[in-house]
């Protein structure tokens, strides 16, 4: 691993299910919407994502507790950065079998398709009702399919 | 700074460790003599202190939240009183807290003991001063109409944190802390270490009335 590149592992969720990990560079915003999932009933984890220095350790050899301990995924880290595509791709392969919702701008939605294939895709700027609405309605589905 | 033993598998994992290591230089002793387990004890000391720093420094804090408890239209809020007991700064922090809202508050007064109160089995006095800011806590906050519970809660107070989401949750956290320069700086790691930790509101309210706790305490 390169000098500066440094993985890092997080902790353990210390609460129970339903989770949602809530990834967004925009801390204001991250814990808006973890404000609106905790009424609605679920447990949250806010990640602000890797810095420029760091590597998201999903993508590294560690993997990432919050990630794995999730019900459900929610990666509004855009896909503007090769750090925000490595997560999600991290993501889809290493958490196949939990939920992912996307918030990504118009145009991003527009220039990868096949990184967003499979996961529910929501138009940024969420509102926090809205965001609700996506994680009830992913759940929901993944009930009636598993 | 973590703690180790946050799960049951980390405590489980220390376990196992600490008995391979002293079956570990129990055979050193016997298979070498009685002095061959020394090396074998410092050695698996030191791999182990080394072993806990890197893991240290390869972990990372991501702020959590339990759900929310209670009914849609109440908002819970955690009162911290971390070095002294709360005053007015506080009573005016619960109600902007809870504007439009029917509240229910929940004051937790840490226990803070020393290591040199662990040492000497002296955590009574800790205990008690807790208690007595608690108690001035609940009093002032009665007499601005707001009915509150209280308790002590573990001596550190991040654990105390912890332990008062998983009972009674909560939409916000206040941590009342005496005034910039009579703080030490572990009030100042508590806040920004609640801020690393929990994904909740943390509003830091400063006590402007030190000197009555003080005095009570006496």
């Amino acid at each position: 691993m390169p000098l500066g590149e440094v993985s890092l592992s997080p902790q353990p969720w210390p609460w129970g299910h339903p989770r949602v990990l809530i990834e967004h560079a925009d801390e204001a915003v991250g814990m808006s919407l973890a404000g609106g999932l905790r009424q609605a009933g679920y447990s949250v984890a806010v990640c602000p994502g890797p810095a420029q220095s760091q590597r998201c350790p999903l993508a590294g050899d560690q993997g990432c507790e919050a990630a794995h301990g999730a019900d459900v995924v929610v990666s509004g880290l855009g896909l503007g950065t090769p750090q925000a595509r490595e997560v999600l791709a991290a993501l889809r392969s290493r958490c196949a079998g939990i939920p992912l919702i996307i918030e990504v701008a118009a145009e991003e939605k527009e220039e990868w398709p096949d990184l967003l294939e499979g996961c529910e895709v929501l138009v940024s700027p969420v509102a926090p009702d809205e965001l609700v609405a996506a994680v009830q309605g992913v759940l929901a589905t993944q009930g009636q399919g598993g | 700074m973590r703690n180790p033993f946050r799960t049951e598998a980390e405590a489980f994992r220390f376990l196992l460790v600490t008995v391979g290591a002293f079956a570990a230089i129990a055979v050193a002793s016997l298979v070498g003599g009685a002095w061959v387990g020394v090396p074998v004890w410092a050695v698996l000391t030191a791999g182990a202190a080394i072993f806990y720093l890197v893991q240290q420094r390869g972990t990372r804090e991501i702020p959590t939240a339990p759900p929310h408890v209670g009914g849609e239209g109440e908002r819970r809020i955690l009162v911290i009183v971390d070095g002294a007991a709360a005053d007015e700064s506080i009573v005016g922090a619960i109600e902007e807290a809870s504007i439009g809202y029917r509240k229910r508050v929940l004051v937790v007064c840490p226990a803070r003991a020393s290591q040199v109160d662990h040492w000497t089995s002296a955590v009574d006095g800790a205990h008690a001063q807790a208690q007595r800011y608690l108690g001035e806590s609940l009093a002032r906050l009665r007499d601005a109409g707001i009915e509150a519970q209280g308790e002590i809660g573990d001596e550190d107070p991040l654990r105390a944190i912890e332990d008062a989401l998983r009972t009674f949750g909560a939409d916000s956290i206040l941590i009342g802390t005496p005034p910039e320069g009579l703080e030490d700086s572990s009030v100042r790691d508590v806040v920004a270490g609640a801020r690393a930790r929990f994904a909740l509101p943390i509003t830091r309210v400063v006590i402007n009335a030190p000197a009555q706790a003080t005095a009570a305490r006496g």
